[in-house]
């Protein structure tokens, strides 16, 4: 019989589109069986529910996916401690996230700065491009556990932004390639646009793997770059970094 | 002259704090130093800092001030940062 974990997660529950993206392959969990048991007092139906599920790693990158997806999302969707409406908030949860990680690790310091750097990069992203025109909620959903770390915004996506510089773009693999690879940032004329490739290079030099989904595309990063079409899209932008899961937070 | 870039903080991340580093840097600690002087940027107790930051920092005081040198790079978000402003920010430090 296989091993089964109960998870106790605040927030919204993944939708069933959730469960069936290919989110975290890594894992697998496409093929994870699950069922949820939301609390019975009605007024915390939507705050508390209990996943059960053969792999503990699921639930983060699947709330995100379904808050990300959502047709309509209000604020207040999002409990607190998953939510930074604005960057300053952001900024004071990576603060508390690296607290944790060197409290609570077994890989090194630096590693964990890096990682820091990683998520700080692709949030400030999100913020940098969508200011002003998120389409109903600003700002991100931030959360982590064991092994990885989970960003997504409701914002206009990659492709959308990089149009406004470049639109000869045609596609999200496009967008996502030239995001990557190409010294350009969706916000000329001022002189942007190295952060995704710093991101590039530190997931290849920390041996770290992160997944980034735009519009229909996904970009799948470790030793090296892969783009190509998503089964399921996301509007704005989503990313699971996945690390070594010797973190006990 | 020497910028301890710990004086900003020790996780120097995004880009609008970045820019105001280098509003506040020019007004008090470079409004009147000679174009030609020596600048050191000084990364000890830096802990993490990405491009979107230095590149507010960094890369302006070393377009603005030719001689800029850089101190305690050991970190590997400051190495990895640095080598991405060279590629990517034409920085020649």
């Amino acid at each position: 019989m296989a091993t089964v974990f109960r998870e106790r997660v605040r927030g919204i529950e993944p939708l069933a589109s959730a469960w069936k993206a290919e989110v975290l392959p890594l894992y697998d969990t496409r093929k994870v069986q699950h069922e949820v048991y939301r609390n019975t007092q009605k007024d915390q139906a939507k705050l508390w529910y209990t996943v059960v599920t053969e792999s503990m790693e699921s639930t983060l990158a699947r709330q995100a996916f379904s808050w990300a997806t959502a047709e309509h999302a209000a604020v207040n969707d999002l409990p607190f401690d998953l939510y930074c409406q604005t960057r300053d908030v952001f900024q004071g949860r990576l603060d508390a996230m690296s607290q944790e990680f060197l409290r609570a690790s077994r890989i090194s310091e630096d590693t964990i700065y890096m990682l820091i750097a990683i998520a700080g990069e692709i949030g400030n992203n999100s913020f940098d491009h969508n200011v002003g025109s998120w389409k109903d909620v600003p700002g991100i959903f931030f959360g982590y556990s064991v092994g990885q770390i989970v960003l997504a915004d409701r914002g206009c996506g990659i492709r959308a932004t990089l149009q406004r510089v470049k639109p000869e773009l045609r596609s999200d693999e496009q967008a996502l390639e030239t995001a990557f690879k190409e010294k350009l940032s969706g916000r000329a004329p001022e002189n942007r646009g190295n952060g995704l490739k710093f991101v590039r290079q530190a997931i290849q030099d920390q041996h770290l793997c992160l997944q980034l989904y735009s519009g229909n595309a996904r970009a799948e990063l470790n030793a090296a770059i892969t783009i190509q079409t998503a089964s399921q899209s996301v509007p704005g932008c989503l990313a699971v970094l996945a690390f070594s899961d010797t973190v006990q937070i | 002259m020497k910028i301890e870039l710990k004086k900003f903080g020790d996780m120097l991340i995004s880009r609008p704090a970045g820019r105001e580093a280098f509003l506040a840097l020019s007004a008090y600690l470079t409004r009147d130093i000679d174009r030609n002087e020596t600048i050191e940027i000084d990364f000890e107790g830096v802990k993490v800092l990405t491009p979107s930051w230095a590149d507010e920092v960094v890369t302006k005081v070393a377009q603005q001030f030719p001689n800029t040198k850089l101190l305690h790079t050991g970190n590997a978000s400051v190495q990895a940062t640095l080598k991405t402003l060279r590629q990517y920010s034409d920085v020649k430090i």
